[in-house]
């Protein structure tokens, strides 16, 4: 855990971090909001911005506990071996579901909108060897790999600002159409598109400068609020409040609209980037997975055998198994009923534990 | 032993990947750029395409066919039985409508294909046209571009002065379901030639119910606050006409810059909408006498009023078919959501009883080189 190699930056984790909360979910999300609270939407992102960021800083507050280990070293060190056990099995087959959906979900939107005949195992393939030659170094690799997305890709977002010359700002108004009680039923939901934090378990004994890891975290969820809120926002401005319901990925069919001399069907390529982005999810996530998986079975932290086992073992059920939108939204479902579980309620639990406890022994040792 | 592993799986992966059966050869191709609709006399559906050809053989440079059919998809199946390649509907440049089709209500459900599929292209122009849609398509001019160049470019300048609207597939999309606005499209016609008429209005389900010609589909611009830049007007001045047959009293101003601004209210029965529109520009045309220097400013107040009748009648049309081009339920929607909220899915019927008020303001900053 020492070995300076493996140790990741402060910037390497505000992007770890963005990198893993921007995924698939921004596509819909302005439909979504849209559904649940009309054209007000947008307001909810800032109430889940605040909620991701109060449960951040509880993460990191816990973390601080057992600032040397991950969680599963933190569950070991205060709870027991085999509840640390436990909890490993929980988070590899939580987080395994998770980063298959987003990749599934991925091949979904590739099938849909470019290679529609290509078979599913092979894009899956496509997708499983840089996902492998990137996992199976260190932190550090995956660390620079999303600093370096990030980076690459910072000129997407300005492509949006071409669709606002047919937008009519009307549609946002008036700001608070129906009362508060719409806009609050959905920040259950964007409070889960920040999904991502909760990486810090496994990123916090790895940072340089452990005291940062407040700020880093803010960082990383307030940049990830401001790309969805001027996403959504365009989104609203640019189809009528009735429109952008009957349509599913809303950020992608907007680029549709822009064209220019040289170019046309910007969407197919931005599409084509954006999986760079989407990889910078299921990336961190599926080393969580095997992180936890070699816990679990007492493998040395470094091995890289389950996650090859598991990569293959997909590409195996993909040439039988067909996914579809339909099934992947039921997964999407169930995982966001995980991610209640083990980001928020798991964690909230723990921290209070280990506050009473402390309270106890302080008193105790008095 | 692990670098012939590498070996191996490398081997294996450069077989596996070429073979994506995704690839499609543009030989094969036949790339649709002009879709038209249109009910024959037996009111049934026809789909007609239009493709160009690349051949040096081949006279003509594009190809045409037709297919009655029930949809969209399935059309164009039919179509390729006649075609010695496949047509692909990713590229439509235009989208042509028959006035037949356009008698109907609903036909908006055939675009499902459109929106559906990710590979049509959303920005395909939809074009009503007066007439049957095969009588364009049968169009052969020899001192124009081929049909589907000519069509694209014909609406695209029409729409940069301001004489019809470019409506987008995606913009259809919005028009036809938000409630406040109705949808307004490019009109054509074939006379000699394929001749712009100015701009369709179609009822919230996609009725024809009006046409602007050009001068009216100018201000329709200016309401929706989508007019481009090279717009010009000519007015009658009352008592400046002359006695001959040239003298009639035209002016034309070419405003630089135009300021509308719309103001909702509500009275608690009806909606109300006063119009400001604020033009500042240049003077460039007066067919009479008349001393700019001394008396500029009367000549400014008679443009306005001139204007403001024109803007008038304008909105009666609207309101006597029902019908809301401009887009004022956004603005009921933005400023009197509670009332609108009554009103919203017969906005229509509500816009027809609302109160419009335009006031008209001119000013020309500049008379021109000469007095």
């Amino acid at each position: 855990m020492n070995d300076k190699l493996k140790r990741i930056s402060l910037l390497e984790f505000i992007f770890l971090i963005h990198g893993a909360q921007m995924g698939i979910g921004i596509l819909q999300l302005p439909r979504e909001l849209a559904e649940k609270s009309g054209t007000d939407g947008w307001i909810a992102i800032i109430f889940g911005w605040l909620v991701a960021i109060a449960m951040s800083l509880i993460i990191v507050q816990l973390m601080k506990f057992f600032p040397d280990g991950t969680l599963i070293d933190l569950i070991e060190r205060f709870i027991g071996k085999w509840a640390a056990k436990i909890g490993a099995l929980f988070y590899a087959a939580a987080y395994a579901l998770i980063s298959v959906t987003i990749m599934f979900r991925s091949i979904l939107f590739i099938k849909a909108f470019i290679l529609p005949r290509t078979a599913d195992y092979l894009l899956f393939l496509l997708f499983a060897i840089p996902t492998y030659l990137i996992l199976r170094t260190n932190m550090r690799v995956l660390g620079r790999y999303s600093v370096f997305v990030f980076l690459m890709l910072l000129w997407m977002p300005f492509f949006y600002l071409f669709a606002l010359k047919d937008s009519h700002w009307l549609y946002l108004l008036p700001v608070i159409k129906e009362g508060w009680g719409p806009i609050l039923k959905a920040v259950p939901g964007t409070s889960l598109s920040f999904i991502g934090f909760e990486l810090t378990f496994l990123l916090y004994p790895f940072l340089e400068k452990r005291q940062t890891a407040s700020a880093g975290i803010i960082i990383a969820n307030t940049l990830t609020m401001l790309v969805y809120i001027s996403i959504t926002v365009i989104c609203f401005a640019f189809f009528s409040p009735e429109g952008i319901l009957d349509t599913n990925e809303p950020t992608l069919s907007i680029l549709k609209v822009i064209e220019f001399h040289f170019l046309e069907r910007l969407e197919i390529i931005f599409l084509a980037f954006y999986l760079f982005v989407v990889s910078t999810t299921w990336m961190p996530y599926l080393y969580w997975t095997t992180y936890c998986t070699n816990r679990l079975f007492g493998l040395k932290e470094s091995s890289n055998t389950p996650l090859a086992v598991f990569l293959l073992s997909i590409v195996v059920i993909l040439m039988f198994h067909h996914p579809t939108f339909n099934e992947n939204d039921k997964w999407q479902k169930f995982n966001s009923y995980a991610n209640y579980l083990l980001a928020y309620a798991f964690p909230i639990c723990l921290w209070g534990y280990l506050l009473i406890r402390r309270a106890i022994r302080g008193r105790a040792s008095t | 032993m692990k670098r012939l592993g590498t070996l191996f799986i490398l081997t294996l992966l450069v077989f596996l990947f070429p073979g994506s059966p995704d690839k499609t050869d543009l030989e094969e191709m036949s790339i649709g750029l002009i879709l038209g609709i249109d009910l024959d006399a037996n009111d049934e559906l026809v789909f007609y395409y239009s493709a160009p050809v690349f051949s040096k053989e081949a006279r003509k440079k594009t190809e045409e066919h037709d297919a009655k059919n029930s949809s969209v998809r399935a059309s164009r199946l039919k179509a390729d039985t006649k075609t010695s390649s496949m047509i692909t509907g990713g590229k439509f440049q235009v989208c042509l409508l028959g006035s037949r089709l356009l008698a109907h209500e609903d036909w908006f459900t055939l675009f499902d294909v459109f929106y559906r599929d990710a590979k049509f292209a959303v920005n395909t122009k939809i074009v009503a046209v007066d007439g049957p849609v095969s009588e364009i398509m049968s169009t052969v001019m020899k001192d124009k571009p081929p049909l589907p160049q000519f069509l694209t470019k014909l609406i695209d300048t029409a729409d940069r002065r301001n004489i019809t609207v470019r409506t987008t597939l995606q913009q259809l999309h919005r028009q036809m379901f938000e409630k406040g606005v109705t949808p307004a499209i490019a009109y054509i016609e074939k006379k000699n030639n394929i001749e712009v008429i100015g701009s369709a209005l179609l009822s919230e389900r996609g009725k024809l119910m009006k046409q602007l010609d050009q001068e009216e589909n100018k201000l329709l611009r200016v309401l929706q606050r989508r007019n481009k830049k090279e717009i010009a007007f000519t007015v009658d001045i009352p008592g400046e006409e002359g006695k001959g047959l040239i003298d009639t009293g035209k002016l034309s101003i070419l405003p630089d810059s135009i300021k509308t601004d719309i103001k909702c209210s509500y009275d608690g029965a009806k909606f109300r909408f006063d119009i400001k529109v604020n033009f500042i520009g240049a003077l460039s045309e007066r067919l009479f006498a008349f001393e700019n220097r001394r008396r500029g400013e009367e000549l400014d107040r008679k443009i306005g009023e001139q204007l403001q009748k024109r803007f008038e009648s304008l909105l009666d049309k609207f309101k006597k078919s029902g019908i809301d081009p401009v887009g004022f339920g956004l603005y009921a929607r933005a400023y009197q959501y509670e009332a609108w909220k009554q009103v919203q899915d017969d906005w229509g019927k509500a816009f027809a009883e609302a109160e419009t008020e335009v006031s008209v303001t001119v000013k020309t900053r500049n008379m021109g080189s000469i007095k």
